[in-house]
């Protein structure tokens, strides 16, 4: 047994291993507070409203009332004693970062920009105090991101927490918050598995995904004009998500369902599917996934001549336009969180997320999802000045409540929607591409233009 | 070098040290030490093959990977932890051997690439099955804070790895592996079973990841393609294997420490230039570190396989073939 | 279900598919066959040669299809592919023989990443090419026309190489190294020329096979490596080192994944795997490899 120098020169590693990554985790994290130092204003308190009408599922109506207070003095040279610590996880790495990665750059900008204005207000000290986003790469892994959450609960100690990029990844993050009880507000992840499970922490800004079409078929419905739709869904979280809640809402308005296609991610060759639909000539053709796999069938469908009488393609993102071109996708619709016609202000303002995306340096038009990023954000920063203090339960219970309007129009942190608890309002809106430019389809208070249906194919 | 009572104590008191640690350690640390340990243990055991024989099992993750999900699917539907843990390994272990011992009709870079395409393979039915497998969603299971239980378990597994592949590095099955790794026609002619002999190493080098599966889900609470079947899993093991020194018992465990603490300092810092480090890393490695890092350490490079056949230790003689 | 029409329509399209796959798997193989050893960082020259085609076709509003976009890139891939041969993989081949096997695959993989981290900051997003020909009709089938074309191109290039490697002195040489390189040696071929001369071609089909994927979908940063553990693959099926073998391979492997699609598209890739086992298991040198070989 002569291997007892090998046994100790193990230990030795891993210990050093251990300490060193100890080390140097607790050293990325500055825990020295920020000084803000400003001068004495004294602001008045007065709060605007915003009341505007909501129609939820079965007609009901619910009118809500956003109230925006600012907050009071901010007196000269004084230094906060604490830090605000948000904490989330971006895809820097991974096949999720060409699609998330870039956010790390939104996030910063967001908080540079909110210290500059003194940071959020905290009723706990009766002032305000400055920001910090804590950020790690997750990359693309569900466990990787598990295991940087633990690591942003228990040793960077944050106040709240934002989920990570798509629900896949989200899923074993749930685990950890579950454990500990921090509150979270998810962002690009709708999926139910998520919220039907009673947990209190676990919030999210935006709808189930499943919802997310519904203002799209609300509107179809409304027109009368198209009888069946076929669905061609990719087999990932996105697609199959959006499925399960297409699917019956198209049967409830009553559109007949001639085609069901679902084919895995990676393919490249679509020919059979199309066969299929060309025989069944639909008058919609959903297309239901993400990209690179939506733009290569709808790019292959042109080809091989499949003409419906709209192509609805909730991803009419960038690159997909970019990969069929921009004269095929004339009348085209998608669905898009934001877009530049959409007028609600949010908490913030309108203005203020505009320069936050001039910061980072990113277009809606490349980055879609940042949208759903900066609602999860305007949420948290909602219940931080609306919480009793920074702790876990007055933060849940301050997200549990929080009303107010994002960019993307109202939501509701807390609302109960049948076995799912704490999905908010905002689903998708419908947009249509004319001549290279946007326009917003339904509901109606925020429409900006017509919809042109059926498409006058050449 | 000797086993006396002073190594032993020492050793002794290094193993309780190690087994303390996790109770004064935060949350995220202890989920770190078990992904060291369960690193340690998918390296290690790869390299009972690869070390000994030559062969590189690109398959090696995929029992781990299969081990974990048929020990999530039997936890889902109520069964008790303990009997799946068992079910899970015996199941895996079954198949690696059921799936790996054709898979030796092939040899060198042949071999690789099929085991590599049983990983794939894995992948593509880990995602189809979506009745059983739960598909890209994956299977959460939500069984509470165990990471210390997993981490005794895991530590467990990780020192009977080190052991056998130590004990196998030294015991005449080790020998007739590197003789056979060595030319294989020639050791044949020596009147080596070739075939039975793989097979042994083979599940030997299997039970591991096997065991370690169960003890992953434990501690993850979640399974799913891209965790335990990604590109990334599946070339790890070799990976660190190679990087540390494949042929050694200290390489492969180095190897995985500084892989796994390389990665974790990666995620936790704000470089834009990740994989690109790690690209540079493996490049050094290849071109000017040919048998890992063991092999700079001069006193270690001694005893690397490549130069242990060749009189360093004493060739056990005894050893006669059975014809 | 299955109409004659359909029947050949879905063929057409698997051959397309293999087409596009054949390119990249015979650059692999010959790659492999020369220097003996698996450049895993194949798969990332093909990304490269889409991000140009992508970047051209930016420049000045499409005024560079991705058709010229290739013919001004191929003589810089075939440079880089020399230079790739000459730099990285010449002293690859002069390390001792027990790790020859793998410190190529280590090397090449981080060769990989780099690359890839690069690519991902200069496009940090997913890219995509809307170049794309109005569809041909004939016989009331309708075809892609750039899948036609990248056939015929392919079919060009598979027939263009052979004439090479037949009839010319270069060509046998190659094949002479391939076979046996010790022995071209002494039959006085410049056996280092040679391989970086077949680099260059090798790296030159990825290129082209770039060029035709972003035509067909989009393309991000992180697309080599999937790609070329599927190269690989075809490779080991066809037989390392066969030219003929690889496009057999790539074939079956094309026409297997769009029937497999056309009853059931989540199936596809795993019968893919499966089939590529099991002829292995029944043939383990592949189609047309010889047999079982050390590297």
């Amino acid at each position: 047994m002569a291997k007892a120098v090998t046994a100790v020169g193990i230990a030795v590693a891993l210990i050093i291993g251990l300490l060193g990554g100890y080390f140097v985790s607790t050293a990325t994290v500055q825990q020295s507070v920020l000084t803000v130092t400003s001068t004495a204003i004294v602001t008045q308190v007065s709060a605007t409203t915003v009341v505007s009408t909501i129609t939820l599922g079965g007609g009901q109506v619910q009118t809500v009332t956003t109230t925006a207070t600012l907050t009071r003095t901010v007196t000269a040279q004084q230094t906060p004693p604490r830090t605000i610590l948000i904490g989330a996880t971006v895809p820097k790495t991974g096949p999720f970062s060409p699609i998330a990665g870039p956010f790390e750059r939104l996030y910063m900008a967001w908080q540079d920009m909110v210290n500059e204005r003194g940071g959020l207000y905290v009723k706990q000290y009766g002032m305000r105090l400055p920001v910090k986003v804590i950020l790690y790469d997750d990359e693309s892994k569900g466990e990787t991101a598990a295991r940087l959450y633990e690591k942003l609960i228990t040793e960077d100690k944050v106040d709240i927490l934002l989920g990570p990029y798509s629900t896949p990844v989200t899923l074993p993050v749930i685990e950890v918050v579950a454990k500990y009880g921090t509150p979270i507000v998810t962002t690009q992840a709708g999926a139910p598995p998520l919220y039907n499970r009673g947990l209190k922490n676990v919030f999210s800004a935006i709808d189930l995904i499943s919802t997310w079409s519904y203002n799209y078929f609300d509107m179809i419905k409304a027109e009368g004009k198209a009888k069946t739709i076929a669905f061609v869904i990719q087999d990932e979280a996105y697609g199959n998500g959006l499925m399960a809640g297409a699917k019956p809402k198209a049967q409830e308005i009553g559109l007949t369902i001639v085609a069901e296609e679902k084919f895995p991610v990676g393919t490249t060759d679509f020919t059979a599917i199309i066969l299929r639909l060309k025989a069944a000539d639909p008058d919609i053709v959903f297309v239901a996934g993400l990209n690179p796999g939506a733009a290569a069938f709808v790019k292959q469908a042109l080809e091989q001549g499949l003409r419906p009488r709209e192509y609805h393609v909730p991803q009419l993102i960038k690159v997909f336009i970019e990969t069929v071109g921009l004269q095929n996708v004339n009348y085209f619709t998608g669905e898009w969180f934001w877009t530049e016609g959409i007028p609600y202000d949010g908490y913030f303002g309108r203005d203020f997320w505009l320069e936050a995306m001039k910061r980072a340096g990113l277009k809606n038009e490349d980055y879609p999802w940042a949208s759903v990023t900066w609602q999860a954000l305007e949420a948290v920063s909602a219940a931080i000045e609306k919480a009793e203090s920074l702790n876990k339960e007055d933060l849940i219970k301050a997200l549990d409540s929080t009303y107010i309007m994002t960019i993307s129009g109202p939501t509701h942190l807390g609302r109960d929607f049948g076995p799912f608890q704490n999905v908010g309002l905002i689903r998708a809106f419908p947009v249509q591409i004319v001549d290279g430019k946007f326009r917003v389809l339904w509901p109606p208070e925020i429409r900006t233009g017509e919809h042109v249906y059926p498409t006058p194919w050449q | 070098m000797r086993f006396d009572h002073k190594r032993m104590a020492s050793i002794a008191i290094m193993a309780a040290v190690l087994l303390a640690i996790p109770l004064f350690a935060t949350g995220y640390q202890r989920s770190l030490l078990n992904l060291y340990l369960l690193w340690i243990i998918l390296a290690v055991s790869f390299d009972i093959l690869r070390g000994n024989t030559g062969y590189v099992n690109l398959a090696h993750a995929a029992v781990f990977g299969w081990s974990s999900y048929f020990f999530a699917i039997l936890v889902k539907n109520g069964y008790n932890i303990f009997a799946s843990m068992v079910t899970a390994t015996l199941l895996s272990l079954a198949l690696a051997i059921g799936v790996g011992a054709p898979f030796f009709r092939t040899r060198g870079a042949y071999y690789t690439i099929i085991t590599l395409g049983f990983s794939l393979l894995s992948y593509s039915l880990a995602y189809s099955l979506d009745w059983v497998t739960g598909g890209w969603e994956g299977i959460s299971v939500g069984l509470g804070d165990m990471h210390l239980p997993a981490f005794y378990g895991l530590f467990t597994v990780t020192a009977a790895a080190i052991i056998t592949s130590h004990l196998i590095a030294r015991s005449r099955l080790g020998l007739a592996l590197r003789t056979m790794r060595e030319n294989e026609e020639a050791a044949e002619a020596l009147g080596l079973d070739t075939y039975s002999l793989k097979l042994k190493s083979l599940t030997i080098s299997s039970i591991f990841p096997a065991l370690a599966g169960p003890l992953y889900v434990l501690y993850n609470s979640y399974v799913n393609p891209d965790t335990v079947f990604g590109l990334r899993t599946i070339f790890a093991p070799a990976t660190m294997a190679l990087f540390g020194g494949s042929g050694t018992v200290a390489g492969p465990i180095i190897g995985a420490i500084i892989i796994t603490t390389l990665f974790e300092i990666l995620f936790t810092t704000q470089l834009p230039i990740r994989l690109t480090i790690i690209g540079v890393i493996l490049m050094i490695v290849g071109l000017v570190m040919p048998r890992g890092l063991v092999g700079i350490v001069p006193r270690m490079r001694r005893r690397t396989l490549v130069s242990r056949g060749l009189g360093v230790s004493k060739p056990r003689l005894d050893y006669l073939p059975q014809r | 279900m299955l109409s004659p029409a359909a029947l050949l329509e879905l063929t057409l399209a698997g051959l397309l598919l293999g087409g596009i796959y054949s390119l990249l798997s015979i650059g692999l193989t010959i790659t492999f066959g020369v220097a003996r050893i698996l450049n895993l960082a194949h798969g990332e020259f093909m990304m490269l040669s889409a991000l140009g085609v992508y970047l051209f076709f930016q420049f000045k509003g499409g005024a560079f299809n991705p058709f010229s976009s290739l013919a001004i890139l191929a003589p810089l891939f075939f440079v880089s592919g020399y230079l790739f041969e000459k730099f990285l993989v010449r002293p690859l081949r002069s390390k001792p023989v027990e790790v020859r096997e793998w410190t190529p695959l280590l090397v090449t993989l981080g060769v990989a990443l780099i690359i890839e981290d690069l690519a991902f900051i200069t496009v940090p997003r997913e890219f995509g090419v809307s170049y794309s020909l109005p569809p041909t009709k004939v016989f009331g089938l309708t075809l892609s026309t750039t899948r036609l074309t990248s056939l015929a191109l392919v079919t060009g290039l598979a027939l263009g190489l052979h004439l090479f490697l037949r009839k010319t002195f270069t060509g046998k040489a190659i094949r002479a190294t391939i076979q046996d390189r010790e022995g071209a040696l002494t039959m006085g071929i410049n056996v280092n020329r040679i391989s970086a001369i077949t680099f260059a071609v090798g790296v030159s089909l990825a290129a082209a096979a770039g060029a035709f994927l972003i035509m067909i979908r989009g393309i991000d940063a992180y697309v080599g490596l999937p790609i070329t553990a599927k190269a690989v693959a075809i490779v080991i099926l066809g037989g390392m080192g066969s030219i003929l073998g690889s496009l057999l391979g790539a074939l079956i492997l094309g026409i297997s994944e769009v029937y497999v699609s056309f009853y059931s598209p989540a199936w596809s890739f795993t019968v893919a795997w499966a089939i590529l086992i099991l002829i292995l298991l029944v043939r383990p040198q592949g189609l047309l490899g010889k047999r079982a070989e050390r590297i």
